[in-house]
Formats: C-alpha cells, structure tokens, sequence
C-alpha cells in the first residue's frame, strides 16, 4: 500500500504513539484487501460502545488507547450503550456490568468522542453529504448514509472503527470506489400502497434475497418520509448484509435504471408484490397467538416523527397492565418529546422511555419475557437469540392494539 | 493450495470444518472456546487451538471483537482458513495479533475450495506469511 510521508511518520510513531498503534491496524487491514492507499474520512462512528458487543477486550483495547493519549481526529459518534443509567429498573441489572459500561463511557470522554449513545448519527451528532467517504460501522446506519444520502462508506468492523476515528483515515476499496456501488440484483414492488411497515417488509425481504449485495427496488418511485427508509435499510442489513441499496428515481445515485446498474448487466427482476410481501410478514413473526409480555419499538432508534406518531396512536388509550411497551431513543429526543407534550400522553397510556440504549444491546433477556412484540425489522432478526423470546412483527397500528388487549391475535 | 494471506504467522494444527457461514457475535463462549449458536454446525465443539475452516464471515461486525476476546482468553483458534475473508474476521485476528500477541494465521482465496479438500481431523499447516495451506490427510 502506497502511504504519504505523513502517514509513513505516523507510522512511526513520531507523531503520538496512539495513532501509530491505529495506524498499524489500518495498514494492515488495507493490505489485506490490497487496498492502494488510505483516504481521509469526514466521520467516524463507533460500535465498540457497550459491554455485549466489545467484551473485556474492546474495553482493554479502548483504554490502551486511552494510556497512549489518542484522540479522535475527525468527528465521532457512538452507537448505543448497554444500560441507561438513569432509568430507575436499571437497578437490577448486575453491579458489574454497570461498572463495565461506565468504563467505556470514560473511555469515550478521554478519546474525544462524541457521547450520542444513538444508532442515528446522522439525526444527532453529524451529517454526511453525497460522496464525502466516512468510516461508519452500525449497519444501520452504514446502509442509511451509503443509500439514502449517497455517501460513502464500507460497514467498517469493531476495532477498526477506533484506528478510523484516531487517525482519520480508512483504506480505499470497497464501497469508496465508484465501480463498486452498482446494482447487482433487481426488486420490481409491486403493491398499490406502501406503508411504513410494507417498507420494512421490503427491506427484510430484500436482505434475504441480495445477501451482500446491492438490490436496485423499481416500482416505488414516490418518495416517502425518511424515517421510513431507515427501518426498511435496517432489515435489509439484518435478513442479509445489505451496505447499499438503490431506489430508482428516489436515491441519489440512481435517477435511472441504467445509472443505477453502471456497468453491471441488468437483472431479470425479483418480484414484491402483496403475496411475497404475507410471506416475508409470516417469517418475520417466530412467536404464537396469545398473551403479550412486552411491546419494544425504537430500533433503529425512534425519531420525533415516530414519536408524534405512536403519542397520536395511544392517546387516550391504556396499555394492558401486565405488558410492558417500551421506546427507545437518544436523550435528547426524549427531552424534546417532553416539552412537545408527546412524553406525557405516552406515559399516560402506560408506556416507557429509555434513553440511549436498545433492546438488543441491553440485557431484555432478564425480564424471562415469552411473547414480545415489535415493529421493527431488524428487531425481529435478532430478538430470538438477543431477548430470547417469541417475536411478532407489526406494524405500529397492531402492536398499539395487541399491547391494549394484552394479547396477540394472530396474523390474519 | 495457494491463496492470499489476511494475517501473518505460521500455525500447523488438526482442522475443525464447518460447512454454514459463521457469526462471531456473541457464538462461542469465551472461556471455553465452544461453539454456543446452535444454528451452526459445530455447535457444542471446541474450536481452541484448532485449524479453523469455514466458507466465510457474517453477521454483526462486532464479531471482530468476539475474536479478540477469545484471543486475550487465549480460547482462540490456531489458524483460519475460508473462501473469502471479510473484514470482520480479518479485524479480528488483527487485533488479536496487535493487541492480545496471539498469531492467528489467516489465508483465503485459495487455488482450490478447501472446504472441497481439507475434512475434520486433517493435519493442516497454514503459512500466513507465504499465503500457503497444506494438508496431511487423516489416516
């Protein structure tokens, strides 16, 4: 790999000893997918940022870093801890998983970085523009800012995340090169309506059928609110490992057909039309009709429109008492929700904020809940083996009515 | 065989095969190096110490972390051999190396598919450094 003299010095180690170390993992990385050289990032954003997701290691790793005095060079953001500290059942989690998580919260002080606690970087902390190069892992947020926004960015590793941040810098392959964003697989929806949840749909049906790829979704050319787009891209990077998807006449990198698909031959379409789309939902749902434990939404994280949303839906509404519906987002958004009045409605229906953590990455599992309930994609993935529990996916509509009746009909 | 190398070192070893695309997040217990997902294939085995044979990476690209752990546990396999090795593997025992000072040599894009070639029990000796695999079948 071919390095500027300043990237040689670092090397170094003449510059501070923290970059050279995250140098060192750059280099080696870059070379290993030969990449020709390392490119400046305008971003980073982290996923070493609780204690299921980093183990000891990450926390050891961190706070190497830490005694060698690095910093983050460019700005950086953080995905979502593993508790909130200020949410009073919190009290129940064990002693030293608590400690664990303030570890790398101090950590994350010393280097500089940005405390978001959120899987929404570019709504709280930083926004991309078209073709600026990041260095984001969260494939949430990987898929969002490569899709939606046209920036580039590969779904960048724990760990490497760090070494980006703390030099700036990420080798260029991948998805930074032009040639390596064109379409190679082709979606035709074919629905008279899209709803928020049709689109989450899509997203995990699309997962599943481009794997790693790059879908290009035709038949949808009327734009829809951005939140919408981000549960549909967080599916499609759990059922698969989409990093980038194109809709043709909506993304920026895809005003036709044939740009979308650059020069890569076109596809013989894949179809998404009402019956695959019952199919995908029966999928999504890995739980029986019947009593409900809990009701989890906020992954990816709730945005204020979502939030407005669910406040309408409950409003003068009760929650059965013994289900537990629970909303996840950053505290900021919490804050504002307040002074929108939207908290208090919501509480008032018996439902619960909690601030800058999500159900995957906490510890749910203690709850022993049977039967939960979600309305996100992603959710839906990784709750099985996450929380442990039977996952029924809805749309918000069913999982506000479900969460009242304190059961769960069944799909049809 | 003959392919690219991801991570250098030499490590020779009796080789553990799984046949499913592999998830570190959170899939092997750290303190006894046993393969806990019991979507895979080898679940309930131990993979410590071991030529580590698979077709390729998926999943949360936390898993890079999951093999830095095992490495500071000092549970970790002892070389990786797959068809493609994507950056999460890749990371991971980078770091290990970087960070934990344990030598996992990795190689992929071989000449022939060694999941074809390589079966479990085989004696296989993987040089990190030369990109090369050879094995010694199983009697």
């Amino acid at each position: 790999m071919e390095l500027t003299a300043e990237e040689k010095e670092i090397l170094k180690g003449s510059k501070a000893p923290g970059c050279q170390l995250a140098m060192e993992i750059l280099v080696e990385i870059g070379e290993a997918y030969q990449a020709p050289r390392l490119i400046p990032v305008e971003s980073a954003h982290i996923v070493v940022s609780n204690y299921k997701s980093s183990c000891e290691a990450g926390i050891e790793i961190l706070e190497k870093f830490v005694s060698l005095g690095a910093k983050a060079v460019v700005p950086t953001t953080v995905d979502p801890a593993g508790i909130d500290l200020d949410w009073s059942e919190s009290q129940k989690i064990p002693k030293d998983l608590i400690e664990k998580q303030r570890k790398i919260g101090n950590a994350f002080r010393s280097l500089d970085f940005i405390p978001s606690w959120t899987c929404l970087p570019y709504f709280f902390g930083q926004f991309p523009r078209k073709g600026d190069h990041l260095g984001w892992t969260e494939s949430s947020a990987v898929v969002f800012a490569n899709s939606i926004v046209g920036a580039r960015t590969n779904r960048e590793t724990a760990g490497m995340d760090l070494a980006i941040s703390l030099t700036g810098r990420t080798p260029y392959h991948g998805l930074h090169l032009r040639e390596k964003r064109w379409g190679d697989l082709l979606v035709e929806v074919n629905l008279q309506r899209l709803t928020r949840e049709h689109l989450t749909i899509l997203g995990y049906f699309t997962g599943l059928q481009a794997g790693t790829g790059i879908p290009v979704l035709i038949g949808m050319e009327k734009a829809l609110r951005l939140e919408d787009y981000i549960g549909m891209g967080a599916a499609s990077a759990a059922s698969g490992g989409v990093a980038l998807y194109h809709i043709v006449g909506v993304t920026p990198e895809a005003p036709t057909l044939k740009e979308a698909f650059g020069q890569n031959p076109i596809p013989r379409p894949i179809l998404f039309g009402p019956q695959q789309l019952m199919e995908t939902k029966k999928r999504m749902c890995t739980g029986q009709a019947g009593s409900l434990d809990a009701v989890m939404v906020g992954c990816p994280h709730y945005t204020l429109a979502e939030i407005r949303d669910l406040a309408r839906l409950l409003k003068g509404h009760k929650i059965n008492p013994k289900v537990r519906f629970w909303i996840y987002t950053y505290k900021s958004n919490i804050l504002l929700a307040e002074r929108l009045g939207y908290r208090s409605i919501i509480e008032e229906a018996g439902a619960e904020f909690i601030a800058n953590t999500c159900m995957i990455v906490t510890y749910a599992e203690l709850y022993d809940f049977r039967r939960i309930m979600t309305d996100s994609g992603k959710c839906a993935y990784y709750a099985p083996t996450e929380i442990q529990a039977e996952v029924i996916f809805g749309s918000i509509e069913e999982c506000v009515d479900a969460a009242v009746k304190g059961e769960w009909l069944g799909l049809f | 065989m003959l392919g690219k190398p991801v991570n250098k070192g030499v490590f020779e070893g009796e080789a553990i095969v799984s046949k499913t695309t592999f998830g570190f997040y959170r899939s092997i217990d750290p303190h006894t190096g046993i393969v806990r997902d019991k979507r895979n294939d080898l679940f309930g085995k131990k993979i410590s110490g071991r030529v580590l044979v698979f077709p390729e990476g998926r999943g949360s690209t936390s898993g890079a972390m999951m093999i830095a752990e095992l490495a500071r546990m000092g549970t970790h396999f002892g070389a990786m051999i797959n068809r493609t090795t994507e950056p999460i593997l890749a990371t991971g025992v980078i770091l290990a190396r970087i960070f934990f000072n344990q030598i996992i040599p990795t190689v992929h894009c071989l000449d022939q598919d060694p999941l074809e070639i390589i079966e479990a029990g085989d004696i296989v000796r993987v040089d990190g450094d030369k990109g090369e695999v050879l094995v010694r079948k199983r009697d």
